[in-house]
């Protein structure tokens, strides 16, 4: 018998078409959750039994749209999910990308967790969960623009959970190491990657599955207590030097 | 309820009460065989959890318990059993603190490295440490447990980094307030209720809550989480206010 754990519950994941986004959504819908998930094209392939909704982070324009549909909505759980990278180094960072990116991740996670807390408010129940990356902790070149972004994501968390712990809202954030997405299959070759997951104490690239895990005990009710963290899940990488 | 759990073996130091018992039931639930630890012989577990008496500020104890634990091959160990003493800095014994060390520290170190070698050979395994929001955080009167629980995340991190190739995840939980037995001995009610209100979620945490957060690390929907000190503290590490 499948834990049914979310029945009742309403979820909404940003980025929800693949990956991370796409792994969460498949999790919440197995728990019995209502799920609307969103993409950049006006029509998008979301899990079967998915709400789609087209949403453009970086579009203050769709941002406002899509946040009266969740005023409206009411949901109980909010993942912070979608968003693109962007690598440069410092002399090389444009700054109508810093905008972008900041935009995407900050201002419009920000956003829907505004829209969001009326609902949760009214549930007495809510859980959101950002999701950053080991770059906003931990350095490397050509990631100022997109490791500040993910950065002010957590600082963002922490301070949000905060304000609406009282009310049973709890807010985390989750930072995924190296993932084997389709990203990284875009951007590295596999001799690169092999790299990546040998520098890694459990000798292998994270999967979708390994962050949505993690995502979706945060979001549901066997999370009574953990708030205001940003959770490494990256394999030990980060902490072995 | 999953039965995630079955077949699995799980020891559980400190099971006889408080975040260990919680974490013992709940392994339990899941369907693992749990085996759990206190100072008395026949000490008081959770029905159907197989008991083991050892005292973690006795070498020799410690010693033959080892012994059970390489024998015993669990899967899953709970390094919980801990003991706190706040005095301040220069009230400290030597020997007092020797002793905590000993349990908070020592004795976690001896049974990590008696489960090991299963561990190893069922290519899996997941070690839970509890350490402490003192630590990261601090508090008069705290240095040595601060200094113990700190090492034991010191420790965690770097077996992490040890046996990860082996599908040994270990990982620390670090509780915030929370309501049991040990809390109750440091502070008094009234205290408690000021604690409970510094804190973001305005109230303590129930044993229980922390128990699910060591369960997942230590369970197989785990699979990426390693060398981490995960806080589940209501918010209070990351809230400080004028």
């Amino acid at each position: 018998m499948m834990d049914q754990s979310l029945a009742g519950k309403l979820a909404v994941v940003t980025g929800g078409t693949r990956s991370i986004g796409r792994a969460v959504v498949e999790r919440f819908l197995a728990r019995g959750a209502s799920v609307i998930g969103t993409g950049t094209k006006p029509d998008g392939d979301v899990p079967k039994g998915c709400r789609y909704a087209q949403l453009q982070l970086e579009n203050p324009q769709s941002v406002e749209s899509f946040c009266r549909v969740i005023a409206g909505e009411r949901p109980h759980i909010l993942v912070n999910n979608g968003g693109t990278s962007s690598f440069a180094t410092i002399e090389d960072v444009d700054l109508a990308d810093v905008e972008r990116i900041h935009e995407m991740h900050v201002v419009a996670p920000l956003r829907l967790c505004q829209a969001a807390i009326p609902g949760m408010k009214r549930h007495g129940w809510g859980r959101i969960v950002n999701i950053t990356a080991i770059s906003g902790i931990w350095g490397r070149p050509t990631r100022t623009n997109y490791g500040s972004a993910k950065a002010a994501l957590d600082g963002l968390t922490a301070n949000l959970a905060a304000e609406v712990g009282a009310h049973g809202i709890l807010a985390n954030c989750v930072a995924p190491g190296f993932i084997d997405t389709d990203v990284l299959k875009k951007n590295y070759t596999e001799a690169q990657r092999k790299a990546m997951a040998d520098s890694v104490p459990v000798k292998r690239l994270g999967t979708a599955a390994d962050i949505a895990d993690m995502v979706v005990f945060l979001a549901g009710p066997e999370n009574g207590y953990a708030t205001a963290q940003n959770i490494v899940v990256d394999g030990g990488f980060g902490r072995v030097r | 309820m999953t039965k995630s759990l079955s077949g699995k073996l799980a020891i559980v130091t400190g099971a006889s009460r408080g975040i260990g018992r919680a974490i013992a039931e709940q392994l339990q639930a899941r369907g693992a065989e749990v085996i759990g630890t206190s100072t008395k012989p026949g000490g008081e577990l959770p029905k159907g959890c197989r008991h083991e008496a050892v005292r973690l500020d006795d070498p020799a104890s410690v010693a033959a318990f080892c012994k059970t634990v390489e024998k015993l091959a669990p899967h899953i160990l709970i390094n919980n059993a801990g003991v706190a003493n706040p005095q301040t800095f220069e009230t400290i014994a030597d020997d007092e603190f020797r002793r905590v060390h000993e349990i908070n520290l020592v004795a976690p170190m001896a049974i990590c490295r008696a489960a090991l070698p299963g561990m190893k050979r069922h290519g899996w395994g997941r070690i839970v440490n509890i350490s402490s929001i003192w630590g990261p955080l601090s508090r008069v009167a705290r240095s040595t447990y601060a200094s113990s629980k700190a090492a034991l995340d010191g420790m965690s991190g770097c077996l992490a980094a040890e046996v990860a190739s082996h599908g040994v995840l270990v990982n620390c939980v670090a509780p915030g307030f929370t309501e049991t037995e040990m809390i109750k001995t440091i502070f008094p009610p009234d205290k408690l209720d000021a604690l409970a209100k510094s804190v973001p979620m305005k109230r303590l945490a129930q044993p229980a809550e922390i128990a699910k957060a060591v369960v997942w690390l230590a369970s197989a929907e785990n699979g990426y989480v390693t060398g981490q000190n995960i806080l589940v503290d209501g918010g209070l590490s990351r809230l400080k206010e004028v």
